[in-house]
């Protein structure tokens, strides 16, 4: 009976489209944002003292309100799914540079003199020893990642992303309780779903790579 | 143009929604922190339930509320509350669950009773870490009280959603911006008074980092 | 029984069948002993001996099973167990300051939860610092970070005494402290252990510690006592070889110096006693058949010297008596600490000593040799 109801509602929200649009600028955002973000923490890691300012920088970006920061956007992107996506990679940006940079930077020397003692160059030490190493640390991040640019999509409804957000809040505005349990449990099993995910590779790293 | 009046009034009722919900997150969070010690199973129950509500979108359990609760001033502080619970939980519970064990087994050979172990060796070693999560837990309800306009708590976020409606982005911004200053505020205050209480306490180490 | 302070002073403590098991191991099994009032009783054994949970049943950190504590005629399950512990000193090796608090909040806390005066707790604070040689005026406000591990154990000690506990429980107090570090508190714990006057159980793995600072040791080995006593009895009559292997009692010259003279010396025989006014013509006959090295001269109960063997043979022929040709030997009692003894035959090159006890009685003599051979 209750999935009578809820088929009802899925129908009516046309909830897949929904979920898949939902889906599709989650990806796209956190793809874009794992490899700038990885990429930066590269960079920092190479370029020492640029680290404490950048990652201050991002910090206090972190402080702001995201439904704030999607506002700032519009005037520059406008509505719908550019603002969007962008606000998730700014978000994502601090957790995967900062885990991607502490993991390169926090191996024990010895690993590295050991490397170094074998005949590998530094270039090698960072693609053979130092990446591998920091990979536990840089799911963490990407797993924290995940949860920010779900949360973000979801507020995307408002600004005319579509996604799922915005079926909830046509069922704020109109008070329409099935479509809000429905689509709110859902997006909220969606996002355990991938955060669950996420830690079970961050914990298969872990035991494969075991630093951290 | 957004009267100077109407950006006011928003942002005072901003700051209550805030400092509201950061209370009754205490007044919940700690107790339940302590809780989760006396238990293996509460312990584990506490923090995985914790941990579950943290992932679920912030839209998502604002709007959840409504069939459940209403709409409103204190439904909003209840949805507030639901996101900014795990930070002070969380923090709260590593702080007290991290001292010494042969602190707490000197504690206990010495004559202090369960409570007295906790309030004068747990509590002091948390109050770091408790600190950082309350710190946490108030810019995140900066963040989430934006949303609660939309359930009708009043506060900034009634201005983001006018803009928005009308796609007035100049009352969008005297929504956001604000907001956004509010978050700094935050910041700065809860850091400098971070700073206060443990360089208070001969150099105890002080952790910032969010849960 | 005052229900502040339960028991005063120490007079015994019955421990009866105490047994623990944890999941299907079990760690402590039906140990029974007793703890004399004033005496350092040392628990030993390897890991997983179960003395360190016997030790913590006593102060109920851990409920037996079955079995019982009894302290002074009272079993300690009618106390309640927090007013209990703050009769309890409890010292663990790894200490356990409190991080947050410096050294004189650490000490006064508990005077503090028992509603004692500021300045009494400071003046109670400044004594103990000094009694364990940590100047007050520099460690009273350092913090647990800013000490040394030997520091940081007297600190533990101190906060232990601050209730002025009658029973002292230590658990392998200076296990985790350097070699010579241990030494030097062990030897400091020496001086003050006689100053505090308590009953102590103490906890270690270390037999040279054990023997070093116990009046008796307790050997316990997977859960049971295996024997109990001072460490003369385990040395000379040990129960099992486990026993007689620990205590290296096939090298009892390792011990030497808990030995006291009773240990080492040789008894005497009623034919070594003449009395003063015998001619000693007589007694040469009697020495020369039973092949005895001297003689003990007495005046009715009391002693008066000695006459060695080559002396009698010697003025046999002129008419003395016995009493003209005593020499005074040197006179030891047998609870007289052995090496001291020796050491001053020694100094003095006296071929023997007499052991004559409080009474005036002889119960033997110390020869040197014969101690060799008592401890090989």
């Amino acid at each position: 009976m209750i999935i009578g109801e809820i088929s009802a509602v899925w129908e009516h929200a046309d909830l897949t489209e929904r979920t898949i649009e939902h889906l599709w600028m989650f990806s796209v955002a956190l793809v874009i944002a794992v490899i700038l973000g990885v990429t930066i923490g590269i960079v920092l890691y190479r370029h020492r003292s640029w680290a404490e300012p950048a990652l201050n920088g991002l910090n206090a970006l972190e402080t702001f309100p995201d439904m704030a920061l999607l506002i700032l956007l519009i005037p520059i992107a406008g509505i719908g799914e550019v603002p969007t996506i962008i606000a998730c990679i700014i978000y994502s940006l601090l957790p995967i540079t900062r885990n991607t940079y502490t993991g390169l930077v926090s191996i024990r020397q010895e690993i590295v003199d050991t490397g170094t003692a074998l005949g590998l160059t530094e270039r090698e030490i960072v693609r053979k020893i130092r990446i591998p190493i920091a990979l536990p640390m840089i799911a963490g991040g990407i797993r924290i990642a995940i949860v920010f640019t779900m949360g973000i999509v979801t507020l995307g409804g408002i600004i005319g992303a579509g996604g799922l957000g915005a079926p909830l809040q046509t069922g704020i505005m109109l008070i329409i309780p099935p479509l809000i349990i429905t689509t709110g449990l859902w997006v909220g099993i969606l996002a355990v779903i991938l955060d669950g995910c996420a830690g079970i590779v961050e914990k298969r790293l872990t035991v494969r790579y075991g630093e951290w | 143009m957004v009267a100077p009046e109407v950006v006011i009034a928003a942002t005072l009722q901003q700051v209550v929604l805030v400092y509201a919900s950061l209370a009754v997150s205490i007044a919940v969070g700690i107790p339940l922190a302590v809780a989760a010690l006396s238990s293996r199973t509460l312990e584990r129950t506490i923090i995985t339930f914790a941990n579950l509500v943290q992932a679920i979108p912030t839209f998502a359990v604002v709007a959840i509320v409504v069939p459940l609760i209403g709409i409103g001033f204190w439904p909003a502080i209840f949805a507030i509350m639901l996101r900014a619970l795990l930070p002070i939980v969380k923090n709260t519970w590593i702080g007290l669950s991290s001292v010494d064990p042969a602190a707490i087994d000197a504690a206990a050979g010495l004559g202090l009773t369960h409570w007295q172990t906790t309030r004068y060796i747990r509590f002091p070693h948390a109050y770091p870490a408790m600190f950082a999560g309350i710190k946490f837990a108030a810019i995140l309800a900066n963040s989430v009280a934006i949303l609660t306009a939309i359930i009708g708590s009043g506060g900034l976020g009634t201005l983001v959603f006018e803009g928005l409606a009308g796609i007035n982005v100049t009352t969008m911004l005297a929504g956001a911006l604000p907001a956004i200053g509010i978050a700094i505020m935050l910041d700065v205050s809860f850091t400098r008074l971070e700073h206060r209480l443990t360089t208070g306490e001969q150099g105890r180490q002080t952790s910032t980092t969010p849960s | 029984m005052n229900p502040i302070h339960p028991f005063e002073n120490i007079d015994r403590i019955e421990i009866r069948n105490l047994t623990k098991t944890y999941g299907g191991v079990t760690a402590v099994s039906d140990v029974s002993f007793d703890v004399i009032g004033g005496e350092l009783l040392v628990l030993i054994g390897g890991s997983g001996s179960g003395k360190t949970t016997t030790l913590r049943m006593i102060n109920r950190l851990i409920e037996p099973e079955s079995g019982s504590v009894t302290i002074n005629g009272t079993d300690t399950r009618e106390f309640d167990e927090v007013m209990l512990r703050r009769n309890i000193g409890y010292v663990i090796q790894q200490i356990g300051l409190f991080s947050h608090m410096n050294v004189s909040d650490n000490i006064g806390l508990i005077p503090k939860l028992e509603g004692w005066g500021r300045e009494r707790i400071e003046a109670r604070i400044h004594e103990l610092l000094e009694m364990v040689d940590l100047p007050p005026e520099i460690f009273a406000s350092r913090y647990p970070r800013e000490l040394s591990g030997g520091q940081q154990q007297r600190v533990g000690l101190a906060r232990a005494l601050v209730m002025n506990p009658p029973l002292f429980l230590m658990d392998e107090p200076f296990g985790a402290l350097d070699p010579i570090l241990r030494k030097q508190l062990q030897d400091e714990f020496l001086t003050i252990k006689n100053d505090i006057g308590r009953t102590i159980l103490f906890v270690t793995h270390d037999i040279d510690e054990a023997f070093k600072l116990g009046d008796r040791i307790a050997i316990m080995d997977e859960g049971e006592l295996v024997q109990v006593g001072t460490p003369e009895e385990l040395i000379f009559h040990p129960k099992t070889d486990q026993v007689a292997h620990l205590v290296e009692a096939d090298r009892k010259y390792r011990h030497i110096e808990s030995f006291t003279v009773q240990d080492l010396m040789t008894p005497v025989s009623k034919r070594q006693f003449f009395d003063v006014a015998t001619p000693v013509s007589e007694v040469v006959e009697q020495i020369l058949s039973d092949a005895i090295g001297f003689v003990i001269i007495m005046n009715g109960r009391n002693v008066v010297g000695t006459a060695s063997r080559h002396e009698i043979i010697r003025k046999r022929l002129q008419s003395l008596t016995l009493g003209d040709i005593t020499s005074e030997p040197m006179l030891v009692s047998p609870d007289d600490v052995a090496v001291p003894v020796l050491q001053e035959m020694k100094r003095k090159n006296a071929s023997f000593a007499l052991v004559v006890t409080t009474d005036g009685a002889v119960s033997g003599t110390l020869i040197p040799d014969s101690v060799l051979f008592h401890i090989i």
